[in-house]
């Protein structure tokens, strides 16, 4: 009789693990299904390689490529800054900082990584945006640079953390090793410490990366509703995930190719997360320093 | 003289790695048996074949007979021989509960009676030697008693389930010798009530306590014997390294 | 000169990290500037409105909490029950390495597309339409993993010595994870599920894909009801141009990060309050 209620209980608790399972399928069938749709009315070349994208507009066009160059503006801009602030934040606190200006940092990093990404879209319009435009009269009110920096301050906890935990990762010995050969704290720090915990800080990088690509709110606030190709981040363009938002707040009947093409554009942003967080976790792994 | 335990043929592997071999062995009721020998020589994974923990670890395979009792263990439920064969482990392990409720824990969970705990809980920590030295405060968390009433403490949470066999996994390493004493004199009357099996590599305990003692070496059982022949004639010359300090 | 370089270095690092500080305060203080003085009973009281000066979040407010709770209910039995079977019944097999990938990559996939997982699964497969339960069935996938995870580790602190004592005793493996494991485990686990509702009741990126409307003048009443939620409202008044809703999605963002205080706050209380009595 215990027999057989242990067993009922680990058979229900392997369903649960299971839907972790069924939720990948779901999102794989999902997109698959209406992007095999989508593609059979719009040439598969003319979706990848075309530099207009119109779907709401008479004549229509479907060229992805100026959404992901919205994208890789965004994530580019946020990683020029979350990049460079956040490594020199892990180095701060993983070899400089006393446990006491440790404890403060690391929650006031926790919180910034917590708080919702509307409230940093409303940070970039009311702060950011009339900020920047002192400085560039030109930059037009909806504008990439403003949503880049928002979403780069977004991201930067992620960047600190990750590459603190894989310096943090690295035993003592080693250091001790490069100071009783008389080296200064920064030698130490850039010379042994960061190449030995490369591999989980470029993981880090790639997965803080992978994160600003699939950032939607924030974009979507700040950053505006024209699709081009440009490289001007004084300029208005349009993200992936600001579009997908769009169509869906307007009156798209189920059905029609502009439906469709949530789930088109949707497959490019979740291929292109995915391939990013695999790359990742790859790095992590194979290029892992096994320490003894 | 009746028979406790009795293996034949036993072996054991962790996946490829064999770890013990042929092993063939009786262990008498009401008496305490001591299994020494270097370390990894298998001790440990002997005893744990007894009350079938090995179960717990992965690609754990195992041949041969392990009688308690007349009965083959490896055919029955894990759980009920567990109630039968008890175990103290080398670091106590208390859990993070009251005192009571660590003693009381086994009992209850085998269906006994809400009303009889309380007397069960007394008896064992009495048998236990150490009733006297926490009646008043039964309701404190377990993790502040000192390592050497933590393990007493071990003690009477096995003896609660009534069991018949008491397995001991080097259970004084981790005290000091003034608890190791304690626990010692414990052991030799508990022997009147249970059958007694103790792995150490104290060889001193194994001499003070034991009535017979078994020295395994390379996962094989080198000798077995009574234990003032073992430690005064030893029959293998391996035997009489081992005891004079040649290697260990 | 080596000297001098570390110096300027250790400088450079300390004020990376002090941007990120006063960052984090110019948001805050912004908020509270433009925000504060249109918080009020009658702000929590009321529903939205054209007008700025009749407007509220009660819909929302009444939406996110309606929201978290069908949420919670869905994804922490769910949660718990996968990390349950991944630290104590799966061994170490390449089905269970899998199944572990899979959870990390669920992890980092935008938030966006397990609304269009929601839209087309919930609201059209289903028939579920643009209600609360949709919504909190597509926010309990999205974050599921963050409870695997983070039980997952509460669950393997616990060590292993505890589990040891309870078998010898002749427990089975469900008693030795009711009476054990999970009492031990569950100030992590706790922490872990309040910290993933509290990030749930940020998103709005999936409520927006599976339609949780933005002007709604009423509160649920049954999960099969539409609904808004606080990010939703706080979205739509920021993208108003009118002023006067800046300053309302202002107030909006203050309720909120109130909200989430609130949660975080309890976290940490419990986890503090719990971890005095387990102490290995």
């Amino acid at each position: 009789m215990q027999r057989i209620r242990e067993l009922a209980i680990e058979k229900a608790l392997f369903l649960c693990a299971l839907a972790s399972i069924l939720t990948t399928l779901g999102i794989v069938l999902v997109l698959i299904f209406e992007t095999l749709s989508f593609f059979e009315e719009v040439p598969i070349l003319d979706f990848l390689t075309g530099t207009t994208w119109a779907p709401t507009y008479r004549p229509q066009h479907f060229g992805v490529l100026p959404l992901i160059n919205g994208t890789l503006m965004i994530a580019v801009g946020a990683a020029i800054i979350a990049i460079p602030l956040g490594i020199a934040g892990a180095i701060y606190l993983s070899e400089y900082a006393s446990a006491k200006v440790r404890q403060t940092v690391k929650p006031v990093l926790e919180i910034l990584a917590g708080i919702p990404t509307v409230v940093y879209g409303y940070f970039a319009i009311s702060f950011i945006t009339p900020l920047l435009r002192e400085f560039v009269p030109d930059a037009n009110i909806f504008n990439a640079a403003s949503a880049s920096i928002v979403v780069g301050i977004m991201i930067l906890p992620m960047v600190s953390s990750l590459s603190e935990d894989a310096m943090r990762a690295v035993p003592r010995s080693l250091r001790e090793g490069a100071y009783a050969l008389g080296s200064t704290k920064f030698e130490v720090s850039t010379k042994i410490v960061v190449p030995a915990a490369l591999s989980g800080i470029l993981a880090s990088f790639i997965l803080a990366i992978s994160r600003a690509v699939g950032e939607t709110m924030a974009v979507t606030l700040a950053a505006g509703a024209t699709p081009k190709m440009t490289l001007n981040f004084f300029e208005s363009i349009q993200t992936m995930t600001a579009y997908i938002v769009q169509v869906s707040m307007g009156d798209t009947p189920y059905g029609s190719i502009e439906y469709k093409t949530i789930f088109a554009v949707g497959m490019v942003l979740f291929v292109m997360t995915l391939v990013m967080n695999i790359a990742s976790m790859w790095i992590k792994e194979k290029y892992r320093e096994v320490y003894s | 003289m009746v028979t406790a335990i009795q293996t034949t043929s036993l072996s054991i592997w962790y996946g490829s790695k064999q770890a013990l071999e042929n092993v063939s062995m009786t262990i008498e009721e009401n008496r305490i048996t001591a299994i020494i020998g270097p370390s990894g020589c298998g001790k440990s994974t002997f005893i744990r074949c007894l009350n079938r923990m090995n179960d717990l670890i992965e690609n754990f395979r195992t041949e041969g007979e392990i009688l308690i009792f007349g009965k083959e263990i490896n055919k029955e439920d894990p759980v009920e021989l567990r109630k039968n064969v008890g175990m103290v482990f080398q670091k106590p392990n208390p859990f993070p509960k009251s005192i009571y409720e660590n003693v009381a824990y086994g009992p209850k969970i085998h269906g006994i009676n809400e009303n009889r705990l309380d007397i069960i809980v007394e008896e064992s920590l009495k048998k236990a030697a150490l009733w006297d030295e926490v009646k008043d405060r039964l309701n404190d968390n377990a993790l502040e008693l000192s390592g050497g009433q933590q393990q007493r403490l071990c003690i009477a949470r096995a003896l609660a389930v009534k069991p018949e066999i008491i397995l001991f996994d080097e259970p004084c390493s981790a005290l000091d010798p003034i608890s190791t004493s304690k626990i010692e004199d414990l052991m030799l009357e508990l022997k009147k009530e249970y059958t007694l099996v103790i792995v150490t590599h104290n060889m001193q305990q194994a001499a003070r306590v034991s009535d017979h003692t078994a020295y395994f070496l390379y996962g094989k059982l080198i000798e077995f014997g009574e234990t003032n022949q073992i430690f005064k004639k030893p029959k293998e010359k391996s035997t009489e390294d081992y005891i004079i300090g040649r290697f260990g | 000169m080596r000297k001098i370089k570390g110096k300027v270095f250790e400088y450079l690092c300390i004020s990376a990290t002090v941007i990120a500080l006063i960052l984090l305060a110019l948001l805050l203080f912004d908020a509270w500037n433009k925000g504060a003085s249109w918080l009020s009973f009658r702000f929590l009281d009321s529903f939205p409105s054209r007008f700025p000066e009749q407007a509220g979040i009660k819909s929302a407010l009444w939406g996110s909490i309606w929201l978290m709770l069908l949420t919670a209910l869905i994804a922490i039995p769910l949660g718990v029950g996968a990390a349950i079977y991944l630290e104590e019944y799966a061994g170490r097999t390449k089905f269970t390495r899998i199944i572990e990938i899979n959870i990390s990559n669920l992890a980092g996939v935008p938030s966006i597309v397990y609304g269009i997982l929601g839209l087309a699964l919930f609201v059209r497969g289903m028939a579920l339409g643009r209600s609360v339960i949709a919504g909190a069935l597509t926010m309990a996938l999205l974050i599921l993993p963050i409870i695997i995870i983070s039980s997952q580790e509460a669950i393997r602190a616990v060590p292993s010595s505890i589990r040891e004592a309870s078998y010898a005793l002749g427990a089975t493996r469900w008693q030795t994870i009711k009476h054990h494991v999970l009492p031990a485990a569950l100030p992590g686990i706790l922490t872990g599920n309040i910290l993933a509702l509290s990030r749930a009741m940020g998103e709005a990126a999936p409520l927006i894909m599976i339609g949780a409307l933005t002007f709604i003048a009423f509160t649920p009443q049954s999960p099969f009801d539409p609904f808004t939620a606080l990010p939703i409202q706080i979205f739509n008044w920021a993208s108003r141009p009118k002023v006067e809703f800046q300053y309302l999605a202002a107030a909006g963002i203050l309720v909120l990060l109130g909200l989430l205080i609130a949660m975080n706050a309890a976290a940490i209380i419990i986890r503090n309050k719990y971890q005095r009595y387990i102490k290995w």
